[in-house]
């Protein structure tokens, strides 16, 4: 009889005990499906403008991942259009903000690695003191030859292509193309032996530094 | 016979027992479960790894071949050549936070690899043979 009696409370215990544990997973699981972000908005759009950004053909990029200087000096412009619409945006450049619109307060942050190119012209004038030839930085793109008057250069060749050519004498200032995978050597074709100081060659020399760049949005 | 002791431990609290543990094993999946905010850890070392990538796959070679990717994959003594150069570029490349391992098809620079944590990874086709560049947070 004893033993039968003590059952009662035991059960009556461990339903309360399976029956509390049950209410607290549901509660639990309740709040986890209501604090999950199941459409990470912030995150797909900082990921795909910081993408946009870097991008070859991106509104401040030269090539892929390098950034103009002028250009994200210039970045409210140049931007306009391309960040996703109202949401707060801020863009960063090594932690400088180069562009903020709303203010946001937390969201996604997205950081690329990119360069910054600061393009300057340069130029150069060959003494011509061993040989008609001038050789260019590697990776220059593109020159601008100038000759003076009496320079008497009848063709100019980069790497054995011929770049400029005039019987009569080159004369005047020529914009020539250079490819910018090979190191290029101007060779100056003349009647006799070209005089110092008569071509001037001006090309585009590119600096770059690092920088971090990076996007946060507050959808 | 004195077996009344015995029985005392009711089969009703051990069989709650083992539902309790159930209904905890359950509720601790949502507990650690559910996905945290913000950009994916490896989302952003991929991209750091892509973007460590493109620059050395468009920057010029120090001394033969198209660009520096190129040279470095190119032969055997070319990498031997440019190892350092190459190690001490990608270390100014990316941030400082950030430990790395780039292979070739004729060695690596870098560090080990870790087993436990997030990497992002980056593989770029050269002419000879793919590059890839490993990253991950130090």
């Amino acid at each position: 009889m004893t033993r039968a009696q003590a059952n009662l409370p035991a059960l009556a215990i461990a339903l309360l005990l399976v029956v509390a544990s049950v209410a607290a997973t549901v509660g639990l699981a309740g709040s986890a499906f209501a604090g999950a972000d199941t459409d990470p908005a912030e995150d797909r759009l900082a990921a795909s403008t910081a993408d946009r950004l870097v991008a070859a053909d991106g509104p401040l990029s030269v090539r892929a991942n390098v950034l103009s200087e002028a250009a994200v000096a210039n970045a409210s412009e140049r931007l306009e259009g391309v960040l996703p619409a109202d949401a707060a945006v801020r863009v960063t450049l090594d932690g400088e903000p180069i562009l903020e619109r709303g203010d946001p307060a937390g969201g996604a942050t997205m950081r690329r690695v990119v360069l910054v190119a600061d393009a300057g012209q340069r130029a150069l004038t060959p003494t011509f003191e061993s040989g008609a030839t001038v050789t260019l930085p590697r990776r220059t793109g593109g020159a601008t030859l100038t000759f003076r008057d009496g320079a008497d250069v009848t063709a100019v060749r980069a790497n054995d292509r011929v770049v400029l050519h005039d019987e009569a004498g080159l004369d005047g200032a020529y914009d020539v193309e250079l490819s910018r995978y090979d190191t290029v050597t101007l060779a100056f074709a003349t009647e006799s032996e070209p005089a110092p100081g008569s071509v001037t060659v001006s090309y585009r020399a590119e600096t770059t530094t690092k920088a971090v760049l990076g996007v946060t949005v507050d959808a | 016979m004195r077996e009344g002791a015995r029985g005392q431990l009711s089969l009703s609290v051990v069989e709650a027992g083992v539902g309790v543990l159930f209904v905890v094993a359950v509720a601790s999946a949502f507990a650690f479960g559910t996905p945290a905010g913000g950009v994916g850890e490896r989302a952003q070392l991929d991209a750091y790894a892509e973007d460590a990538a493109t620059v050395l796959a468009n920057e010029p070679p120090q001394h033969g071949d198209a660009t520096r990717l190129a040279e470095v994959a190119a032969s055997e003594d070319s990498f031997e050549r440019e190892r350092a150069a190459l190690e001490r570029r990608v270390d100014r490349i990316l941030p400082d936070n950030l430990m790395f391992r780039v292979r070739t098809p004729h060695g690596a620079v870098g560090h080990v690899r870790p087993s436990n944590a997030a990497v992002g990874v980056a593989r770029v086709p050269t002419g000879n043979g793919p590059v890839t560049v490993w990253v991950w947070y130090a």
